[in-house]
């Protein structure tokens, strides 16, 4: 359902050297089935998830959502696509029903479809207390089923969820990850960033790892497991990094 | 774009302003409590103080050193004057001490009487001295000043009547003045002066509020990322964003403007003035509210660009300051007397609101005026629209990052003198200098002024700068020769210049006319006490020349040639106008800044243009002082109207003159390789 084909993004920066945030990056997510993004901070995860949700546009390079393509209907990809990020931020003086009946209206759904997609949400999460307060009066938590409530409230078939337990204590989180699990059970597709292993490991059917805007390893974790024969999941990462580091040296090495 | 899509962002947008306790208080409920609360209080005040000081006692002394019958007659008259206390002093020679206690306010006034003798008759001479600061004082004056008349008159009949002389003879003249002002074009003078000036604000100010909130705030809140997500296309984003400022601001400024009406109808009917006469003008308020629309879309745009610009909300309301201040200043026009609308200030967004508000409302409205003012300030609000949504549109605006980029330079990295912030840093220093010591300077002394402003604030930064920088001041500034065929052309060049700068000026003035104090101050620059030449030269030609030539053409210029020659020839020659500080000579200086540039960037020598600029303000100089005695100048100067043919053959001139340039200096190494291959 995701496609990402040799995606670029370079951000311009003082002195004509570009940033290359993404470098090249190609990989895929299947209906069903739960993809993580794993890398350090700023190795490029966000600013991937950005470009899939057509916030941001590639330098170069080929993505598409559900057979869209990425720059010639972006509209088209939105109206499938749920976004959360862990910051996500919500109109505070709204209720939550008034919110999510509002991005409702922005994804052209008819108001009955609306009231009914939210019955159903709120018997999911169990949104019944705070539907109809105001989001200033809310929790952490029950924020964090607003924030879900809203990006799934035109039902997409691709989720992508950046950060999204990042900051987030261990209930307010739980809330995320069995949603994830559902989603996947719901046969959606998702995209996951983290840069926590332990989580990846989790709910990962397969873990893109990506260092420096670029792939350094794809594949799920028993494959890597028996790839390295290491069995820490930090340590299997910390390998790769340093795998890639030495062979740059090399190349370097063979180019002087 | 669907519009059912931009009305679910507006709906939205203004369900949330509305709820927003705060802006609500600040912008709507306070003012309409405020206003009927102000005025009353300070009318009632007023009103009060007024009686107060009318009522109060005034401590008056008199010396009086003639003693006769008219003497007393006066101080008599003065005494039976309820409000003044009179207390006579027979001491002499302390006129000082008296004069010292009116000064302090111990007392109102102090009088002498003494007498002259003037064509066989006594004359008796008052001295009041009283306190013009002081309301009490000046009240005790007038009081004084009314009865020494009625004294005077009462003398005056006296003596004719003793002659047999009817004192009807006085009576030669009889002022009646009537004030035939309809009470309509009152009102209409007085709303005039600040009617402009209070929508104008509350336009900006109320704007300002809510178009912060709706960009830099999503960015705060981290709301915009969802937005962008969503199934709302970009443009119907900034168009929901858009109605809201808009409409949001209409609402303020309505409820204000009901509210001082109520309340000044209020204070109007408590002074006892007929209001049933004075009759709202209604045509008037509904052209009114036409102009305000693009005046609002404009300040919409604008405020909408500094939001999706800024970080978050204290960057935007930090640059939302300049623009209330702008506002305030342009709007503040139609209180000055001698102002009037005309299709060059037609053209002056804000300024023109401003100035048609005072014909509209003064009832003289001119219907092309009007429609100038709108559609001009309608093109500029388009503009600006198109620039906030290509705002919007660009992702490096929307996502920019937290480092403070602007500041950088006072930071311990190394400056970059070339940087165009650096650059734009220095002039707006000079110009800054150049207002404070510059102008008082050259009020004190034109000539030493000039030579000092010029030495001291236009070259010394430059030399400064390429001093401590270490860079080497001779390939910077391109001081260095060129071609001699270079200067044959540039010195060509200085008479068709000339001719166009003039015809601009020409423009400018017809646009708007230049005052006639403004052309003497410039007659006086350019006489300068009537100097032996060689001096003007050296002050107004040769000494701007290098000094103005190493600021603009050997600094400033290299901040903007990373961004293309082209825009750093137009860049530079703009901040060359705007630093004559003087409205009427921007658009020929820039005109000019822009040719000095184009002649560095071809001819690359500093030394073309410092003598084109030189040879410039000579020629100025020349057709001021001899102008009169040269056949054709003569005519161009007394008939004030340069031929519209003698400036295209100027245009054509200076155009073939930018060819020979071009070509005489294209870079010709290798020229046989550049062939072949």
């Amino acid at each position: 359902m995701i496609t990402v084909d040799r995606l670029t993004k370079e951000f311009p920066q003082k002195e004509d050297d570009n940033l290359k945030a993404v470098d090249n990056l190609s990989f895929s997510a299947n209906a069903g089935e739960i993809v993580v993004l794993l890398g350090v901070n700023g190795a490029g995860k966000t600013t991937t998830m950005r470009m899939l949700s057509t916030v941001l546009q590639p330098t170069s390079g080929k993505a598409s959502v559900c057979g869209f393509d990425l720059l010639k209907s972006p509209q088209e990809i939105r109206r499938r696509l749920g976004f959360l990020s862990g910051d996500t931020g919500l109109y505070r003086r709204l209720t939550a029903r008034e919110l999510i009946t509002y991005f409702g209206k922005l994804y052209d759904m008819r108001i009955s479809r609306i009231k009914e997609r939210i019955e159903l949400i709120n018997s999911m999460l169990d949104m019944h207390e705070f539907l109809d307060k105001k989001i200033d009066s809310l929790s952490t938590g029950m924020r964090q089923k607003v924030s879900i409530a809203r990006s799934i409230i035109h039902d997409p078939p691709v989720m992508i969820f950046d950060e999204a337990t990042a900051g987030l204590d261990i209930l307010t989180a739980k809330n995320i990850i069995s949603f994830i699990h559902s989603c996947k059970t719901e046969g959606k597709c998702v995209l996951f960033s983290t840069h926590i292993m332990r989580e990846a490991e989790r709910i990962a059917d397969r873990i893109v790892m990506i260092h420096q805007g670029k792939m350094l390893k794809e594949g799920t974790w028993s494959e890597m497991k028996e790839d390295t024969g290491i069995a820490d999941l930090d340590d299997i990462f910390i390998h790769y990094v340093s795998a890639r580091n030495a062979s740059e040296i090399e190349l370097e090495n063979e180019l002087d | 774009m669907s519009w059912t899509k931009t009305l679910i962002i507006f709906k939205k947008e203004m369900l949330d302003l509305f709820r927003d306790r705060r802006t609500i208080i600040t912008s709507i409920i306070l003012p309409i409590i405020l206003y009927p609360f102000i005025s009353i209080f300070v009318a009632t005040l007023a009103t009060r103080q007024e009686t107060k000081i009318q009522e109060a006692q005034k401590m008056i002394y008199i010396s009086d050193s003639v003693d006769s019958a008219e003497s007393q007659k006066l101080i008599m008259g003065l005494q039976e004057e309820p409000n003044l206390l009179i207390e006579i002093t027979h001491k002499q020679g302390w006129n000082d001490q008296f004069q010292q206690l009116v000064e302090n306010n111990d007392i109102q006034a102090f009088l002498t009487l003494r007498d002259t003798i003037s064509g066989g008759y006594q004359r008796l001479i008052v001295t009041g001295y009283y306190n013009n600061t002081d309301e009490k004082s000046q009240k005790a004056y007038t009081n004084i000043r009314d009865i020494v008349y009625t004294t005077k008159w009462e003398i005056v009949s006296g003596r004719l009547n003793d002659l047999n002389i009817s004192s009807e003879i006085l009576e030669a003249i009889d002022v009646e003045p009537v004030n035939i002002a309809p009470p309509q074009q009152i009102l209409g003078a007085l709303l005039g002066k600040f009617l402009a000036y209070m929508l104008i604000i509350l336009t900006i100010s109320s704007g300002a509020v809510v178009a912060s909130d709706l960009v830099a705030g999503e960015k705060d809140r981290g709301t915009l990322e969802t937005i962008l997500v969503s199934a709302a296309s970009r443009l119907e984003l900034v168009a929901g964003k858009f109605l809201t400022i808009i409409a949001f601001s209409f609402i303020t400024v309505f409820m204000n403007l009901l509210s001082m009406y109520i309340s000044t109808r209020h204070i109007l009917g408590m002074a006892n003035m007929d209001m049933s006469q004075v009759q709202m003008p209604v045509v008037s308020f509904m052209l009114i509210f036409i102009a305000m629309v693009p005046l609002a879309i404009l300040f919409a745009s604008i405020q909408l660009s500094l939001s999706t610009w800024s970080r978050n909300v204290k960057e935007c309301s930090s640059y939302q300051t300049p623009l209330l201040l702008i506002g305030m200043m342009f709007s503040m026009i139609s209180v000055f007397p001698g102002f009037e609308l005309n299709y060059g200030y037609a053209l002056i967004p804000i300024i023109n609101f401003s100035l048609l508000l005072k014909e509209l409302l003064l009832g003289d409205l001119n219907m092309g005026h009007y429609l100038v003012v709108i559609f001009s300030t309608l093109i500029l609000a388009g503009v600006g629209v198109i620039i906030s949504i290509n705002l919007f549109k660009k992702e490096s605006v929307l996502f920019r990052t937290t480092e403070e980029k602007s500041l950088k330079f006072w930071g311990k990295n190394k400056a970059d003198i070339f940087s165009s912030q650096f650059v734009i840093g220095v002039f707006i220093l000079v110009l800054l200098l150049f207002y404070y010591l510059g102008t008082p300077w050259q009020t004190k002394n034109l000539i030493t002024g000039l030579i000092k402003t010029e030495a001291l604030l236009v070259l010394l930064p430059v030399l400064l700068i390429y001093n401590l920088s270490r860079t080497n001041i001779k390939k910077a500034a391109r001081l260095q020769g060129t071609n001699p065929f270079n200067f044959l052309l540039a010195a060509t060049a200085v008479i068709p210049g000339f001719i166009i700068s003039a015809y601009s000026m020409q423009i400018v003035n017809l646009l708007y006319p230049l005052p006639d104090s403004y052309l003497e101050s410039m007659q006086k620059i350019l006489q300068l006490h009537d100097l032996p030449i060689w001096q003007s030269l050296f002050v107004i030609a040769l000494l701007p020349a290098i000094c103005e030539e190493m600021l603009f053409r050997g600094y400033v210029i290299r901040g903007f040639e990373k961004s293309g020659t082209w825009k750093a020839i137009i860049f530079s020659g703009i901040l060359f106008g705007i630093f004559h500080l003087d409205f009427f000579r921007l658009l020929p200086a820039a005109l000019m800044g822009i040719w000095l540039g184009y002649l560095l960037i071809k001819t690359k020598s500093i030394f073309i243009t410092m003598m084109a600029h030189a040879l410039h303000n000579s020629s100025t100089l020349v057709l001021s002082k001899w102008g009169d005695k040269i056949p054709i100048l003569s005519n161009i100067i007394n008939d004030d109207k340069i031929p519209f043919s003698l400036l295209i053959l100027s245009i054509a001139a200076i155009i073939f003159i930018a060819w020979l340039l071009h070509k005489l200096n294209q870079p010709r190494e290798f020229p046989n390789e550049l062939s072949t291959g």
